[in-house]
């Protein structure tokens, strides 16, 4: 008999039980790693907060230059009236997210690119981090942080407009019960909360496209991540005479408006047609979500998620 | 248990050989100085261990392969690439609360301690840091991470003596448990004669020299050979032959002490006389 056979059944025993190192959750690699971004790139919340500032400024400015606007807004139709003084909320809105997307390009460009320049991936690389750990909170900057913070910049701005306005209103003797009574606000904030939503998942594969180029550049990546699709435009343009792809940017970057909220882009500013920007009645969740372009969006971003994570795994660091 | 084990280990970077077939062996407990001249592949085989590089042949480190089950290694190995590695944006308190966060053992009160021996301060950023701070910073990082491999390249680059002294008295001191390994590489051989249990030199990627600390004591012997005993010591056949002071200093390669002795004053070589010894013979045999 084998004598193998002989300890069957016995217990083993163990003289030095082997280490085993269990790492911390991955939830908690993954919030510190965001936190290490927010840390490393305070643009993130500083910018659209100045921009928000110089928006609240320019509001008062514009106001104390202009006080015969005030009692002309009370001389209005009450019918109109909420539409006009709408205006001023969507544009420091749109500001703050103008503000936001840039910061958004810039850190994707930066994200992968910056830590193998100034070598500091060396010392990422030395923790218990995974790259595709590190890899989904550099995404969850323009796809989560960055939408969260500029909703809460312009909720936070909305309501200090509506302190302000009223305080400007009663300095001119307007009453400022008809801001706060005709003006819908919360309709308003919720639309910019369903538009900072869309427009981050219609995004997706802008942002992976970034990330890409920053892993892969050697410098340039600005240049890197412009010049292929420009490169793609001219060369389709010169081949085959159509311009499909220069079409498919043009959607990537406008094509959610109609799907979303069921309006065209490019529409005038006036006072008529922001009437229909703040209808939650117009909010079309629905059609947005059974557009394909949304979901091959997501798939290219999935993709080129991919591809960034087997970058930073699989090269060379430095 | 084996701590490192690599058999015909190779790395072409186009057409240099960074890594030409290296077989080593590392067991656990062993404090390892990888020495060699810049470009010997040193850093490359360290990178190869710490699955930051793609290689031939057979690696396992803490029996695990290092470039295809990297993330499951990197909590048991820690490493120090460089001192200039540390993101210079980032406050010294941030650096500890990351790797607190993230690192399930690192001991904070540990490194806590060791930075209150030094001038940094919580609140600084490593930018504002001087390169010496910086390097007791990582270093404080590093130390207090419970890692079985720690691989440190060229840990003291640019730093002062004290620094350095300090530091390596440290290493031993208070990190070196007797069960952790530690590869080391630097330019300061001689600093680190005492702190090492084995030394490896490393040329044109491969193993030149590989031995216990002991084996070479036992093995080298360098003898001041007395002026008149000039010709009586070269019939041993020295490895090397230098003047200092007017005097003829020999490095010999498995001569017994004890005949030597009667020829001059006999000691165990510095790291430095014995790399260089040793270099020039695999330079003319290259030659």
């Amino acid at each position: 008999m084998m004598p193998l056979a002989e300890n069957a059944g016995s217990e083993v025993v163990v003289i030095k039980p082997a280490r085993v190192s269990v790492g911390v959750p991955v939830w908690r690699t993954m919030l510190w790693s965001v936190q290490r971004e927010i840390w490393e790139n305070r643009s993130i919340y500083i910018a659209p907060a100045v921009v928000a500032v110089v928006v609240l400024l320019s509001v008062v400015y514009s106001i104390a230059r202009h006080p015969q606007a005030l009692v002309l807004l009370a001389g209005m139709d009450p019918e109109t009236r909420p539409n006009v003084m709408s205006i001023p909320f969507s544009a420091a809105a749109a500001f703050v997210m103008m503000t936001s997307a840039m910061v958004a390009v810039f850190y994707c460009l930066d994200a992968l690119y910056g830590e193998r320049k100034d070598r500091s991936i060396l010392f990422w690389k030395s923790l218990p981090v995974s790259d595709t750990t590190t890899v989904l909170a550099k995404t969850a900057i323009p796809m989560v942080v960055l939408p969260a913070v500029t909703f809460v910049v312009i909720v936070v701005t909305h309501l200090l407009m509506m302190v302000i306005g009223s305080l400007l209103m009663a300095a001119h003797g307007v009453s400022a019960g008809m801001l706060w009574r005709e003006l819908p606000l919360v309709k308003i904030d919720l639309i910019m909360l369903y538009g900072v939503i869309v427009s981050a998942l219609w995004y997706a594969p802008i942002y992976g496209w970034l990330l890409v180029v920053s892993s892969w550049a050697k410098r340039a990546t600005l240049l890197w991540a412009l010049l292929p699709l420009f490169g793609i435009c001219i060369i389709e343009k010169l081949a085959l005479g159509s311009g499909y792809f220069f079409e498919m940017l043009k959607y990537r970057m406008n094509g959610f408006f109609v799907p979303a909220f069921g309006i065209q882009p490019h529409q005038s500013g006036d006072a008529h047609d922001m009437h229909s920007t703040i209808r939650l009645a117009q909010l079309t969740p629905g059609t947005f979500l059974a557009t394909p372009g949304l979901w091959i969006g997501l798939v290219v971003a999935a993709l080129f998620l991919a591809a960034v994570v087997q970058m930073r795994r699989y090269r060379e660091p430095i | 248990m084996t701590c490192i084990e690599a058999h015909g280990l190779r790395k072409v970077y186009g057409k240099s050989v960074a890594l030409d077939g290296i077989d080593l062996r590392v067991e656990e407990g062993r404090i390892l100085g990888l020495i060699g001249p810049n470009g010997a592949g040193k850093s490359t085989a360290l990178n190869a261990m710490l699955g930051l590089t793609p290689y031939q042949g057979e690696l396992k480190v803490l029996g695990l392969d290092p470039w295809t089950q990297r993330d499951e290694l990197m909590l048991d190995v820690c490493f120090v690439a460089d001192v200039a590695v540390l993101p210079r944006w980032m406050k010294v308190s941030q650096a500890l609360d990351y790797v607190a966060g993230v690192h399930p053992r690192f001991d904070r009160a540990k490194a806590e301690g060791f930075l209150a021996r030094t001038t940094i301060k919580r609140t600084s950023k490593v930018k504002e840091l001087s390169k010496g701070m910086v390097a007791q910073l990582h270093l404080a990082l590093v130390m207090a991470i419970d890692a079985r491999l720690l691989v440190l390249d060229e840990p003291t680059l640019g730093l002062d003596i004290l620094y350095r002294k300090q530091f390596y008295d440290t290493l031993l001191n208070e990190y070196f448990d007797g069960d952790r390994t530690i590869v080391i590489t630097t330019h300061q051989v001689d600093e680190i004669q005492d702190v090492l249990t084995d030394l490896m030199f490393v040329n044109h990627g491969r193993i030149v020299l590989s031995s216990s600390m002991d084996a070479i004591e036992s093995r080298y012997t360098e003898l001041m050979v007395k002026p008149e005993n000039l010709a009586a010591a070269r019939e041993f056949r020295p490895m090397k032959e230098r003047q200092v002071f007017g005097r003829t200093v020999m490095l010999f390669d498995g001569v017994s002490r004890e005949r030597l002795v009667e020829l001059g004053d006999v000691r165990t070589p510095s790291i430095a006389d014995l790399f260089v010894a040793v270099m020039g013979e695999t330079q003319g045999v290259a030659r």
